[in-house]
């Protein structure tokens, strides 16, 4: 078990983890960022025509180990 | 033992006189500390247990042992819905989330009890119709709010409990508790945050303003508190909104 931060960026808005949680290795906590991330975007209601979410993950020491990333891109094809 | 009635559980404080006098001889105060198991899910129950601080949760499990809390019991409530219900076996895990205090007494012991005063035996049903209303209001909030709303429902639902806008919490432990991500729980605390609503140090939180909290968890808070001001009108403990009433669609 080692311990791994789950740092979210919506946009430039940085959500920091300053706790960490424990997982069983890097696989698992990527499963984790690439679900928490399924989760975060499904609540949010994007205002904007692009939004970028991305989960980064590093560990103890601050290394950034893995980024993961969601684009939202809304075309408006009329209005009506 | 102990000669006196508790001061700090609001069940025991609604019985009558005459209640109070056959339940007390049997109780023992303990304390009960974070982590401890108060019932395993399928065992027998050893003891009731009535908290007069702390938290404690009901938890159910995935077959996988993925947790997820169905029920929250605090100073207002007690454990071991099974015994009051004629079961003898825990349906699921009950575990101390906040160490505290707490008065208890063998299941053995209450059943005996119960079989003997209908009075006492009502007051333990009607604290278990309100903790179902409680589970069923944790279901609708678990299929239909974002994270942030399900967890200003818990905090207050934590605060009426322990009594204090404070206490200590870890991220992994809602995360565990509500059922979502880590990172979800990292999210909506700063975002809780953010709109004034809470103080968040490492593993504490505080509630600055209950309020915003209260309009952000919207009709998730309230309904099983006002049940339980219904059912025990002469408690009158928690606060909140008046959403006794079911909502109309």
């Amino acid at each position: 078990m080692a311990l791994y931060f789950f740092d979210v960026r919506d946009d430039n808005r940085l959500y920091p983890d300053d706790q960490g949680t424990e997982m069983d290795g890097l696989k698992a906590a990527r499963t984790e960022a690439f679900a928490a991330l399924a989760d975060y975007v499904k609540e949010i209601v994007p205002t904007e025509n692009r939004r970028r979410v991305a989960i980064e993950v590093r560990n103890e020491k601050s290394k950034p180990l893995l980024k993961a990333v969601m684009i939202f891109e809304v075309e408006v094809l009329g209005d009506s | 033992m102990i000669s006196n009635p508790p001061p700090g559980n609001w069940l025991l404080k609604t019985l009558s006189a005459e209640d109070q006098a056959l339940v007390t001889q049997h109780l023992e105060r303990v304390s009960i500390k974070r982590g401890d198991i108060l019932e395993a899910a399928g065992e027998p129950i050893p003891y009731v247990y009535f908290p007069d601080e702390g938290l404690v949760s009901v938890v159910a499990r995935m077959q996988d042992g993925k947790p997820v809390e169905v029920g929250m019991v605090g100073r207002e409530g007690m454990t071991g819905a099974s015994v009051v219900l004629d079961d003898f076996l825990a349906l699921n895990e009950v575990r101390v989330q906040i160490g505290g205090a707490a008065v208890r007494i063998p299941s053995a012991v209450l059943r005996r009890l119960v079989s003997k005063s209908p009075s006492l035996h009502a007051v333990c049903l009607r604290y278990v119709q309100v903790l179902i209303s409680q589970v069923a209001q944790t279901a609708v909030a678990a299929a239909h709010l974002t994270v942030q709303a399900r967890l200003a429902r818990w905090l207050l639902m934590v605060q009426d409990r322990v009594g204090s806008d404070q206490f200590s919490l870890t991220h992994e432990l809602l995360a565990m508790m509500l059922g979502v991500r880590r990172p979800g729980v990292t999210v909506a605390m700063h975002m809780l945050e953010g709109e004034h609503l809470i103080r968040s140090t490492r593993a504490n939180v505080q509630i600055v303003d209950r309020d915003g909290l209260e309009a952000l968890a919207s009709t998730s808070y309230g309904i099983p508190e006002g049940l339980y001001r219904r059912l025990f009108p002469n408690a009158n403990v928690f606060g909140g909104p008046d959403r006794s009433k079911p909502a109309s669609s």
